[in-house]
């Protein structure tokens, strides 16, 4: 290419630089409000009350955060009406935590969730929740002193328990997957407010959209256990003293006092593996098989170890137990019509034909009976016998 | 001119000289105008005159004094002819002319004429004296480890290293001149049977096509002969290092030293070849490799570093993590500036204290160094001028294009990202990303002497990848690079240096 | 005009490198798009039909190079000429100049798209249009070389994205994919001529073909690039399958930058940013080799300096982009091109083969006539 060619171009290209400078929005992130967290109520028909937390890089400020309440009919208005109130530009593209209001959520969310996933600038690992009481009370808990971010410190308090195992990740992807899917209903964890602090108190259990029922505690490891491939996580069982006679060790000479009245065992699940299966097509009977292996890690009470007899007998009674568990849970996840294991989504993988709607799956869904089996493997029982 | 010089006929019809001393001495002086410099030293015996001339500031006094006016003065029984004086004189170069032009040319050479009146012609020995310092260290390109030697400004002495290097008989060295006016010496070296044809001619018809008055150096040399002279990459090394230029010749380059130049040029060199320093071939290969790696990456990081910062707190805050966020947002909340404003002040600042520090003596300029980084670097950020984040940046992407081998790779490098932070400020990403496919494009569009300058990765050669993009071990380098095209190819056997068995 | 293209020595390159030319060319903006758009008829099967449809694409090919081998060194141009005589076989090179033009078109206008959404919500339309425009003009400037380097050190720049596109799949419900093969066979035709927008471009091996060195091992390396870009789509496809679910899927525009939303870095929150950036990248080389491949029709057909060719081009292409307003006309406009592509690249050339075949096959045996009498 000759030289005069080039310089032509190049000169073109600057001067088009130079005359179209600035034509995109600046978003310079010293200028911005980031809002971390958002919170909705349903404050009264029509109305949603939505609260947000700003993040802010005021040298001069006190504060890092600063809370707004407005009320509107979508979220976008919301957020108009909250810019209004700030000094700095209201962006979403830090959002890391929705608050819901269970009110709001049992009416149903998708509206708000939506609108979520519209904006290209909001992503897609953005934890949803729950919360008992109003959004706008966990919002406003630290409002005096306003020392943390609640958007961070709300993210950070649900990847760990993530990240612990102990929750289903409730991001906004797992939460539109489990919307969209026609054999799978979404899940969310519930916050709480206690002693000035916010806390993970349960999960709440969706129909489509909508939280219909609550698990509390131990239920939610079984669920866990049956919706994901678990790596870990520590589980507590209490059993009658009577059944674990002939393991209790004697105590001769040591002072060995029993607290309790029943006999605890804390298992850390290592590994455990969920099959559900489609056993029978026409009586929709599903068999439900899991394989944990698990690590004692305490005991109440002294048990002899030493023998395999006595580890196989834990184990058998353990796996027994947890049968009896988990057939119950399903049991009142059928009675509340959700579905979050995805047993739907394995009764439409074998079946041909057409496909079903969420409609038929639903009715469907109530007739369906569960085989639970547990194969429990104690694979280690901590440094001691 | 050239051709004058190469040996052909001149177009000026030429002349004889007077045979009388002093007509002769005024035609010289006329020619040469050189004021007191030019000496004429006259010997008389029976009535025959004999005249030295020669100019003061080239010749090399007591070689002139020993060699050639004792043994004249000394031998009283001979008579002053020129074969006899040629037979008498303990000098190698020695010939017979009577030109004027050419006497004129050799005095400037800083030959002695020497001529007895009356004679047709007279001698010319040469006994001239360059002002040379001595052998140093590599300044430019200073090592750890390996050989410190440097070349000079003396080209015999640059050509007396590099045959001591490589005593290889088919070591070539052709003699070239550039320049109308200053005629200096230039000497095209390669290895004859390994130096493929098309190198050495593309080498040499070029700078024989040079029409210029003067040339300033190998590295002017180099930018005369390269074929794109608007990028801002350069297409041919040039090194100070003789190691260097050995172990190119030994891949099959074409080498130019020029007189009175301390820089030897080579091509072709593609891209990597700026990247690569001889540390690498004389270390372990893993090291070499790690630290070619390093090299490499510092480069692309001292290009994007910058640009990503501008484009990040510009336009995506939301690719920040949010442990990110906080310290990002505070440092960048006292700054009144735009972010491509402070990145551009910030660069310029370095780029400042870089020339200044160049300018300066070695002692000043480290002063300067502590001076600028740390007193006004943490003045800056107090003041709320920049960011501290950014000057960590900034730093690191200066210590990165410090860390090319090669200066003027570095510089370019340098240059590069003033206009990729102004893209940055403008499109973000996206200006980035443009600034990349312009200069993926540009470089493909580049050469090096007629061979693809990105070589070997485009075209991509595999065995080439060894020498110049990784470093393996030698035993894997049978073969001499083939983007060089060299005649041999071969560097030793592969099959003798196969493995051997266990228990063999 | 002479049917065989004679090109200099220097200007050849290795078949080996159309590898990447065939592979470069074929992923561009259509992949983004790709599960969607095939989802939305053959439902949960879509990676199936995709995988069909690259396997049709190499039976084509196969068509193409058989035709390419009966010339010596010609291009679609040339044997247009050969096949159909001067008026009818340019004025068929005209038409498929302008399939190519509109093609370059498409490509930068839904990347300029996907830019707005993503990133830049109002970034005039032109402004990007222009700059991606004048990247191509540069680099086709440079000629063939040129652009063979860049679809080279395009496709190497971005063989990571794949590795990339595994991190969804741990939140991969594999569910989805059963029951195999549940979908009849019309929907699943409808998928395969769905997937022709992302995987057309090979049919550029016809403007090519000349500037290939080794011209016997055109084939191999042709349906090797081929397979390459199978692979990958069918990859994209199952995981976003795996990934999304059934009403999720058919929302979304770009499933695959919807999917790399998930992937977070240490040090970048954001990863869906960089890939958009990035796939510039991707697009590059289609711009070049499209820009190319029509503008050397000015030098085949009518005889100008293909230089002139590119800037004229480059210029309507640019103006046309102002006629594009909303999202809809996009739209339409690229089901247009789609269709056309469907044509132009899958039927033509079968049909071109065909004739070159049978005309080929009747001089052989007219000439042999000739002898024997």
């Amino acid at each position: 290419m000759s030289n005069r060619l080039k310089w032509k171009m190049l000169s073109v290209l600057f001067s088009c630089v130079m005359l179209i400078s600035g034509c995109v929005e600046k978003k310079q992130l010293e200028k911005l409000g980031l809002s971390t967290a958002v919170g909705y109520d349903l404050e009264k028909e029509n109305h949603i009350r939505g609260t947000v937390v700003i993040h802010k890089f005021d040298p001069l400020a006190k504060n890092l955060t600063e809370i707004i309440t407005v009320e509107a009919n979508t979220s976008k208005t919301l957020r108009q009406k909250q810019n209004l109130e700030t000094d700095q530009k209201l962006v979403s593209g830090q959002l890391r935590c929705v608050i819901y209001s269970k009110e709001l959520a049992e009416r149903g969310i998708v509206q708000l969730v939506d609108a979520l996933d519209r904006d290209p600038t909001i992503g897609n690992t953005v934890y949803l929740t729950v919360t008992d009481g109003k959004a706008s009370t966990i919002m406003n808990m630290d409002k005096e002193n306003q020392k943390i971010d609640l958007g961070t410190y709300l993210y950070n308090l649900i990847k760990q328990n993530v990240e612990s195992e102990q929750l289903i990740l409730p991001t906004l992807f797992e939460f539109n997957h489990r919307y969209n899917d026609h054999g799978k209903d979404p899940v969310l964890p519930i916050l709480k407010l206690k002693n000035g602090n916010v806390i993970l108190s349960g999960v709440a259990l969706f129909q489509d959209d909508r939280a219909v029922a609550e698990l509390k505690g131990d239920n939610i490891f079984y669920l866990k256990i049956l919706s994901d491939k678990f790596k870990s996580g520590t589980h507590e069982m209490g059993f009658d003293r009577s059944k674990f006679k002939k393991l209790i060790m004697n105590q001769e000479g040591n002072a060995f006092r029993t607290v309790y009245k029943k006999l605890y065992l804390n298992i850390d699940n290592i590994r455990s593996h969920t099959k559900i299966k489609l056993v029978d097509k026409k009586n929709l009977r599903f068999k439900v098989a899991i394989k944990i292996q698990s690590r004692l890690l305490e005991a109440t009470e002294p048990l002899d170890l030493a023998k395999p007899a006595n580890i196989e007998y834990i184990e058998k009674v353990v796996g027994k137990e947890m049968e009896k568990e988990i057939k119950k849970l399903l049991i009142y996840f059928q009675k509340n019509k959700v579905d979050p294991i995805g047993i739907g989504n394995e009764y439409i993988a074998h079946n041909r034909g057409k496909m079903l709607t969420k409609k038929e799956w639903r009715d469907k869904y109530k007739d369906v009976k569960f085989d639970v089996h547990v194969q429990n493997t104690i694979v280690k029982s901590g440094v001691i016998d | 001119m050239i051709k004058w010089l190469l040996g052909k006929k001149s177009q000026e019809p030429s002349k004889a000289h007077s045979f009388i001393i002093d007509e002769l001495k005024e035609q010289i002086k006329s020619e040469l105008k050189a004021g007191s410099d030019l000496t004429f030293r006259t010997l008389k015996k029976d009535k025959q005159e004999l005249v030295f001339c020669f100019m003061d500031s080239l010749v090399n006094k007591p070689s002139l004094d020993d060699f050639i006016i004792a043994p004249i003065q000394k031998n009283t029984q001979m008579e002053w002819t020129c074969e006899a004086i040629a037979q008498l004189l303990p000098i190698s170069d020695l010939s017979a002319v009577n030109q004027l032009n050419e006497v004129v040319t050799g005095i400037i050479e800083g030959k002695v004429y020497i001529y007895v009146e009356g004679h047709p012609y007279g001698l010319q020995a040469d006994v001239s004296k360059t002002v040379e310092r001595g052998i140093e260290k590599a300044e430019t390109e200073s090592l750890v480890y390996g050989p410190k030697i440097a070349f000079t400004e003396s080209l015999i002495g640059n050509i007396n290293i590099i045959r001591h290097n490589l005593n290889d008989l088919n070591l070539c060295m052709e003699d070239l001149t550039v320049g109308t006016r200053s005629k200096s010496k230039v000497k095209l070296i390669y290895i004859k049977d390994i130096a493929a044809e098309e190198h050495v001619n593309g080498f040499r018809d070029k700078i024989n096509q040079l029409e210029i008055d003067h040339v300033a150096g190998a590295t002017v040399l180099g930018q005369l002969i390269e074929n794109n002279s608007w990028t801002v990459f350069p297409q041919l090394v040039t090194t100070e290092l003789p190691d260097r230029v050995t172990i190119a010749l030994m891949r099959g380059k074409v080498v130019v030293l020029m007189d009175r130049s301390p820089d030897a040029l080579y091509g072709p060199t593609p891209f990597f070849t700026f990247f690569e320093s001889t540390e690498d071939v004389y270390m372990r290969w893993n090291m070499g490799l790690a630290l070619r790696f390093l090299r490499l990456q510092a480069a692309f990081l001292s290009v994007l570093l910058t640009p990503a910062y501008v484009a990040v707190l510009t336009f995506h805050y939301e690719v920040i993590p949010s442990a990110l966020l906080v310290s990002l947002g505070r440092s960048r909340a006292n700054v009144p500036f735009p972010p491509v404003f402070e990145a551009l002040l910030l660069e310029f600042f370095i780029e400042l204290l870089r020339e200044a520090g160049a300018r300066l003596p070695t002692k000043v300029g480290q002063t300067m160094g502590i001076v600028g980084g740390i007193v006004i670097g943490q003045a800056a950020v107090d003041a709320g001028f920049t960011s501290n984040i950014l000057i960590i940046i900034i730093a690191l992407s200066a210590l990165g294009s410090f860390t090319t081998p090669s200066y003027l790779m570095g510089t370019a490098i340098r240059m590069v990202r003033f206009p990729i932070i102004l893209l940055a400020g403008i499109w973000g990403g996206i200006g980035i990303m443009i600034a990349f496919c312009f200069f993926i494009i540009h470089l493909l569009k580049l050469d090096t002497m007629g061979g693809s300058y990105l070589s070997p990765v485009y075209p991509l050669r595999w065995k080439d990848l060894g020498y110049s993009f990784f470093r393996v071990p030698t035993q894997y380098l049978s073969k001499r690079p083939i983007t060089n095209h060299p005649m041999d190819v071969q560097r030793f056997s592969a099959q003798k240096a196969k493995k051997k068995d266990v228990d063999d | 005009m002479k049917v065989n293209l004679h090109p200099k020595e220097s200007l050849l390159f290795n078949a080996f490198q159309l590898i990447f030319i065939i592979h470069s060319v074929q992923v561009g903006v259509g992949v983004v798009g790709l599960p969607k758009i095939v989802f939305l008829e053959a439902k949960h099967d879509a990676w199936i039909a995709v995988f069909f449809a690259g396997v049709l694409t190499s039976v084509i090919l196969w068509f193409i190079i058989m035709m390419l081998r009966q010339y010596d060194s010609a291009d679609l141009y040339g044997i247009h000429v050969d096949v159909f005589g001067k008026w009818l076989g340019n004025l068929l090179s005209f038409g498929y100049m302008i399939y190519l033009t509109a093609c370059f078109f498409v490509i930068f206008m839904n990347y300029t798209e996907i830019v707005q959404v993503w990133i830049f919500p109002n970034l005039p339309t032109w402004q990007l249009a222009f700059i991606l425009i004048l990247l191509a003009v540069y680099a086709v400037h440079g000629g063939i070389r040129v652009i063979v380097g860049v679809s080279f050190l395009s496709v190497m720049g971005t063989l990571w994205i794949i590795l990339v596109l595994f991190v969804p799949l741990r939140y991969a419900d594999f569910t989805h994919i059963f029951p195999i093969m549940n979908v009849d066979i019309k929907h699943m035709l409808k998928g395969i001529q769905r997937t022709s927008l992302s995987i057309m471009g090979f049919e550029l091996i016809m403007f090519v073909y000349p500037f290939v060195k080794e011209k016997h091992r055109t084939l191999l390396y042709v349906q090797i690039g081929n397979l390459f870009t199978t692979f990958t789509y069918t990859l994209v496809t199952f995981i976003s399958i795996v990934f999304f679910a059934e009403d999720g899927l058919r929302k979304v525009i770009w499933p695959v930058i919807s999917m790399l939303k998930i992937v977070r870095l240490p040090n970048l929150e954001r990863f869906e940013f960089i890939a958009v950036s990035f796939w510039m990248l991707v697009i590059l080389p289609n711009l070049c080799l499209y820009l190319w491949a029509s503008s050397k029709g000015f030098s085949r057909i009518i005889k100008r300096t293909q230089k002139m060719g590119i800037w004229i081009i480059a210029i309507v292409a640019f103006g046309a982009s102002f006629f594009i307003k909303a999202r809809y006309q996009m739209n339409i406009v690229t089901d247009l091109i789609a269709k056309a592509g469907f044509y132009a690249a899958f039927c033509y050339p079968v049909v071109l083969s065909i004739i070159v075949y049978l005309k080929k096959w009747l001089l052989r045996r007219k000439k042999s006539h000739v002898k024997s009498t």
